[in-house]
């Protein structure tokens, strides 16, 4: 049973970002909800799936539901943090599907920069690399980057040039939290965190939430939004702890790039876009590897000399990523957000030109658990057009007509 | 919900947390408590693998064994940690995290911990390395790593 196409994105938002301590998650979970349905035409009323899950709340989906007054016949609070909410796509298609549900409502808070100097988190102690001093979980990423340079040339620069490229985005994006400029030289003096990260490669640490509503093609195609349709997805999980990761040089993204990939009958090269969940530069190098944008071991020389900057090969992160517009602990559900206004054409000086198929990747824990989902303004095989299918090449100039 | 760990204004900082003893992982601490790092090996496939399973992880039997492991490896990855959030840890940066291949652990399984007796910026992946174990706080051992000693 292939369920490309079946269901769409009608409704996505972000709450207030940056630095919210007047909001509680659970508040910016409900405005970005209402934001959401609000665009979509849609009433809580209509909402019957639920799908959260949350650093602060064991329950996150019976709390926003009290929240928001909402009864939902499905919930889920599959716990794969930052990809869960791109795992969640997948997971509303098939409760859809079934008839499970008719329309679901995706959302995300987290205060993590109002509660600095305090680490949030529900996630059990890793029991043999926390204790010894394991920085959980950059000096993950970390070994994983070391490892990359050794097997693959991969250089520090190349690292660098993965920031700068989400700055030079980000500077394109009102809602970004960074945007002054940023160069190679810049994140290379940054203090290193753990070696060989410094500072810069790192994701930010701010507030925001977001909210994604996604119901049947059918309905999708009464409401007032362009749809966005859900055409391909995939998780996989290999490992928890990056002990436990069998090779360092390959994620699950692999696996998940590959199931979803099938079920859109869509390949790399048909992508216009990749948001990719870039809580570090290395996750960016590994994740074009592993989602097939290049050969293994090219992913430093693939975004070298701006390959995924403005008018470079792929638009990477074209809102500036977890490195520049926001990352509030878990960032998978921002992914979806940029590549759903991308393929409606609401980017303005980030669009990236005829967009019509894209990537929305999500990873969690230490490259332990990955989620791809492909995601088109049309379904493939389906609508006559003229030309061929090409890759968009850089933002455009003016908005794509509605 | 993990309490929030704050930065403490005077007086010693909050304790290291210390790895879960319960169960078979239990058993893998009891013996490094003993200076003995032990390892498991499945009856059926052979699989070696680390930190105390009721079965295989490569084919599920649960005729699983312990065996001592002879120490000896080489660095597969490592990191240099200079910042912590944690201030039992913060008085202790710079130091270096390693994983390193045990020569007689399965590929891909492999043992974290920290890598001492030499300078951080002579670490080399691929270099020699023999499990030896210091305390990581209140008397409680942890494996390290330290630079292989070399055939006479």
């Amino acid at each position: 049973m292939n369920l490309r196409g079946e269901v769409a994105i009608v409704g996505v938002a972000e709450s207030e970002l940056g630095s919210t301590p007047h909001l509680s998650p659970l508040d910016q979970m409900a405005q970005a909800a209402l934001s959401a349905l609000a665009e979509a035409g849609l009433r809580r009323s209509d909402i019957d799936g639920v799908f959260s899950t949350s650093a602060y709340y064991n329950m996150a989906t019976v709390n926003l539901c009290e929240y928001l007054g909402i009864v939902p016949r499905y919930s889920d609070s599959t716990s794969t943090a930052g990809c869960a909410f791109v795992a969640y796509l997948g997971h509303a298609a098939a409760a859809i599907c079934s008839g499970l549900c008719e329309v679901a409502l995706i959302a995300y808070g987290s205060t993590q920069r109002s509660d600095a100097g305090a680490f949030v988190s529900r996630s059990e102690l890793l029991s043999f690399e926390e204790p010894i001093g394991l920085l959980n979980p950059i000096s993950g990423y970390a070994l994983a980057a070391q490892r990359h340079m050794y097997e693959c040339g991969t250089t520090g620069e190349q690292l660098a040039e993965v920031a700068v490229a989400a700055r030079d985005w980000a500077r394109l994006n009102p809602k970004a939290f960074k945007r002054d400029p940023l160069t190679v030289a810049d994140v290379l003096m940054s203090p290193i965190v753990s070696s060989p990260l410094h500072k810069l490669d790192c994701c930010l640490v701010t507030d925001g939430g977001g909210a994604v509503v996604v119901t049947s093609a059918e309905r999708a195609r009464r409401l007032r939004t362009r749809p966005v349709y859900v055409l391909g997805f995939g998780e996989s999980q290999t490992h928890r702890g990056i002990t436990g990761m069998r090779d360092l040089t390959v994620t699950p993204a692999v696996h998940s790039g590959q199931a979803a990939y099938e079920m859109s009958g869509l390949s790399p090269e048909d992508m216009n876009f990749a948001q990719l969940y870039d809580a570090f530069t290395i996750n960016t190098i590994l994740f074009v590897e592993d989602l097939g944008f290049c050969p293994k071991g090219d992913g430093g020389r693939f975004v070298s000399g701006g390959g995924i900057a403005p008018g470079g090969k792929l638009p990477v992160n074209t809102n500036g990523g977890g490195l520049s517009y926001c990352h509030p602990g878990m960032y998978g559900i921002f992914t979806i957000i940029e590549a759903v206004r991308q393929l409606r054409g609401e980017c303005g000086a980030r669009q990236v030109q005829s967009a019509r198929f894209g990537i929305a990747h999500g990873n969690g824990g230490m490259f332990s658990a990955q989620a791809t989902c492909v995601l088109g303004s049309e379904i493939p095989g389906r609508t006559l057009r003229a030309g061929s299918a090409k890759p968009g090449r850089g933002p455009r100039k003016d908005p794509l007509p509605s | 919900m993990r309490d929030a760990v704050r930065p403490s204004g005077g007086g010693a900082p909050p304790p290291k947390p210390m790895p879960d003893r319960r169960g078979y992982a239990g058993v893998y601490w009891a013996n490094i408590q003993q200076r003995r790092l032990m390892a498991q090996r499945c009856l059926d496939c052979d699989h070696r693998f680390l930190y105390g399973r009721i079965c295989c992880p490569a084919c599920g039997s649960e005729r699983v064994v312990w065996f001592e492991s002879a120490r000896q490896g080489t660095i597969y990855s490592y990191t240099i940690v200079h910042q912590h959030r944690h201030p039992a840890y913060q008085s202790e940066v710079p130091y270096v995290i390693a994983l390193a291949d045990l020569n007689d652990l399965s590929p891909g399984s492999r043992l974290i911990a920290r890598v001492e007796g030499c300078d951080p910026r002579d670490i080399r992946i691929g270099m020699r390395v023999q499990v030896a174990f210091n305390v990581l706080q209140d008397e409680f051992l942890v494996p390290i790593l330290v630079p292989a000693l070399e055939a006479a």
